[in-house]
């Protein structure tokens, strides 16, 4: 087991720094390097930029930047904004704090899906559970993003015909009236359509997984010792599909903060999604790649984890 | 897969009196009994048809328009039309620039398919490759291909193709190709871990006593019983690319205007919507019945390759 550990953190180790290295190619394989924007500035003369180059080591051997780049990476160092004129990492730590919240929601609402996948599994083949396949496969096929729009459309033409304001149209929080109430209000809509993609993936995998353990042996023994249907579901059926849960914990939580991109973009929520989209229409170069690495970081973490936790709650992973 | 197993059934033939005149029955082979399998699942049958007839009005798009909603083109600009509700001239209404809607969305469908199609031909044929490579021959390209996926899975695809599309401001076509490099890795998986299996099977034991090449097992034995999850992880493929592509086109750094596609309809339209919201509505039903369907037809090809799976999934 410790070898297995050992190994596995080494892999992401390896992995984190094959990432890098692409990352660093793209930036330097970019058309006019990576000060191109600000040569296309009329006001910047040639010996400015010359200037710049060399304060940030752009005139340096490339290895040597490499080296350089690296090091600061690696102590989540990821340069200036063009833009903003401040530490990239400040602004990432600051939109990411944002992108939490609409993660954390968005679990918590999604945890619906445990009981919706137990449910449709022990009553497989039942109106139930045929109606949540079709649900399922209808969420699966609609952009949650442009569910999103619509549900705008809806609640603005309610609102505009003299309704009540049902939910809030976009942003955190009203502005001038930032109490928790009202946060919680704006984060109901972005934490549904997150949630969403959540649902899906944990209804299919208990359900896959109940079913699984309702067909074993074991089952069958203790219904057959005149175990009661209530305590066999608790401690036998339940301890071990959800189990194997772990393991998808640690692999979405990192990808929710990427797919929850485009939704924050449509509600507007200040999160890393909104942050990386409008560094990306203003060419921010830094901006961009810091947010990517960041992402990538906790995608690498979070399976890692994930693979290292799975043994600990799961006696019967052995590792070899 | 059941395609090796050819059971030779044949009928006892009777030397005495006169030959039966029915053909020797024969097992009718894999492909054409998944066919018939597939066939009598209603639900796929209704996806695939609503689907052909969705693809030959999108493709068929001058003709349909010519018909239909008076030979109306796309990118056409009218400005003393703009916004107008929907009409006999125009059955969505007109976007900002007095666009007919229901043309447009008609004729984005041929961008958005094309990528959708173009991005998972590129991405099956990667992963493919790369899926037989690694599970054929294992060892240190397993290896290889193994990391490939992990960075690539590592890296939010999302952001990177935002980052890509920055860096090089692409056409549908590269777009699809890019989509299409980064999305392989799920085929690749697919394809692996059945080579892995079907490696050490006898059948291809026994090519390879026989002096059957490397190159002769995979494309003669193993390649053909890779084909049928192939077909099903294509539908997948096919849809995940459509709605990235509607996903980055709606940002707006996807297809870029005036050529049209679902998502760009989309990105427009987040600032009208109170005064158009068909514009919202149309290309995003397109979208959903487009993805609906392909996701039925593969889920249908599933169960008709292997109707043992039919429970799990």
């Amino acid at each position: 087991m410790r070898k297995f550990f050992i190994r596995r953190v080494i892999q992401s180790i390896l992995l984190l720094f094959a990432i890098l290295t692409v990352s660093f190619v793209l930036i330097h394989a970019a058309p006019g390097g990576p000060l191109q924007l600000l040569a296309e500035d009329p006001r910047m003369s040639a010996s400015t930029i010359r200037a710049m180059e060399e304060r940030l080591g752009l005139n340096e051997p490339l290895p040597v930047q490499y080296g350089k780049w690296l090091w600061g990476v690696v102590r989540l160092d990821f340069g200036f904004s063009f833009v903003e004129k401040r530490p990239v990492i400040n602004m990432i730590l600051e939109d990411a704090v944002n992108s939490f919240w609409l993660v954390i929601g968005g679990t918590i609402l999604g945890m619906v899906g445990i009981p919706l996948g137990l449910y449709a599994a022990r009553h497989r083949g039942r109106f139930a559970d045929n109606l949540l396949r079709v649900l399922t496969v209808i969420l699966n096929a609609v952009p949650h993003w442009w569910l999103g729009l619509l549900i705008i459309i809806g609640v603005a033409s309610i609102a505009i015909n003299g309704g009540p304001k049902l939910l809030p149209l976009g942003g955190m929080y009203t502005i001038g009236n930032d109490n928790p109430i009202d946060r919680l209000w704006h984060m109901i809509l972005p934490s549904f359509l997150v949630s969403l993609g959540y649902i899906i993936v944990l209804t299919r995998f208990v359900r896959s997984q109940t079913l699984d353990v309702l067909g074993q042996d074991y089952i069958r023994t203790a219904r057959a010792k005149g175990l009661v249907q209530g305590n066999i579901n608790r401690s036998h059926v339940m301890k071990n599909s959800l189990t194997p849960l772990i393991t998808i914990f640690g692999g979405i939580l990192p990808t929710l903060f990427a797919g929850a991109a485009i939704t924050e973009n449509v509600l507007s929520w200040p999160g890393m999604g909104s942050a990386f989209v409008s560094a990306a229409t203003q060419r921010d170069y830094p901006v961009l790649m810091g947010i990517t690495l960041f992402l990538s970081f906790l995608i690498i973490l979070g399976n890692l984890l994930a693979d290292l936790s799975y043994g600990l709650f799961d006696p019967r992973v052995r590792y070899d | 897969m059941s395609q090796t197993s050819k059971v030779e059934t044949r009928t006892p033939v009777t030397t005495l009196g006169q030959p039966s005149k029915r053909r020797l029955s024969a097992s009718r082979g894999f492909w054409r009994t998944s066919l018939s399998r597939f066939m009598t699942d209603k639900v796929s049958v209704a996806a695939l048809i609503v689907f052909v007839f969705l693809c030959l009005a999108i493709v068929c798009a001058p003709l349909v328009s010519q018909i239909f909603l008076r030979g109306q083109e796309p990118n056409k600009q009218s400005l003393f039309d703009s916004l107008k509700e929907p009409s006999a001239a125009h059955i969505l209404g007109t976007d900002k620039f007095g666009r007919d809607v229901a043309t447009r969305t008609l004729y984005a469908g041929q961008v958005s398919l094309a990528v959708g199609f173009f991005a998972a031909a590129v991405s099956l044929t990667l992963g493919i490759l790369m899926g037989l490579l690694a599970g054929y021959f294992g060892g240190k390209i397993d290896d290889a291909v193994n990391g490939l996926v992990q960075i690539l899975q590592s890296i939010p695809t999302l952001f990177l193709l935002i980052l890509l599309s920055v860096l090089i401001l692409p056409e549908w076509w590269s777009l699809a190709v890019i989509l299409g490099l980064l999305g392989w890795t799920g085929s690749t998986r697919q394809v692996r871990g059945l080579v892995l299996s079907l490696r050490s099977l006898d059948y291809v034991d026994s090519a390879r006593v026989m002096g059957a090449s490397n190159w002769r097992i995979i494309s003669v034995h193993i390649l053909p019983n890779v084909m049928s999850i192939v077909l099903v992880v294509a539908g997948f493929e096919i849809t995940s690319a459509i709605l990235t592509e509607a996903g980055l086109s709606f940002l707006g750094f996807g297809v870029r205007p005036p050529t049209g596609s679902w998502g760009n309809m989309l990105n427009n339209a987040l600032e009208i919507y109170s005064k158009a919201p068909l514009q919202v509505i149309a290309p995003g039903v397109m979208i959903f019945i487009t993805v609906l369907c392909i996701f039925l037809i593969a889920d249908g090809l599933r169960d008709a390759f292997d109707p043992r799976l039919k429970d799990k999934a």
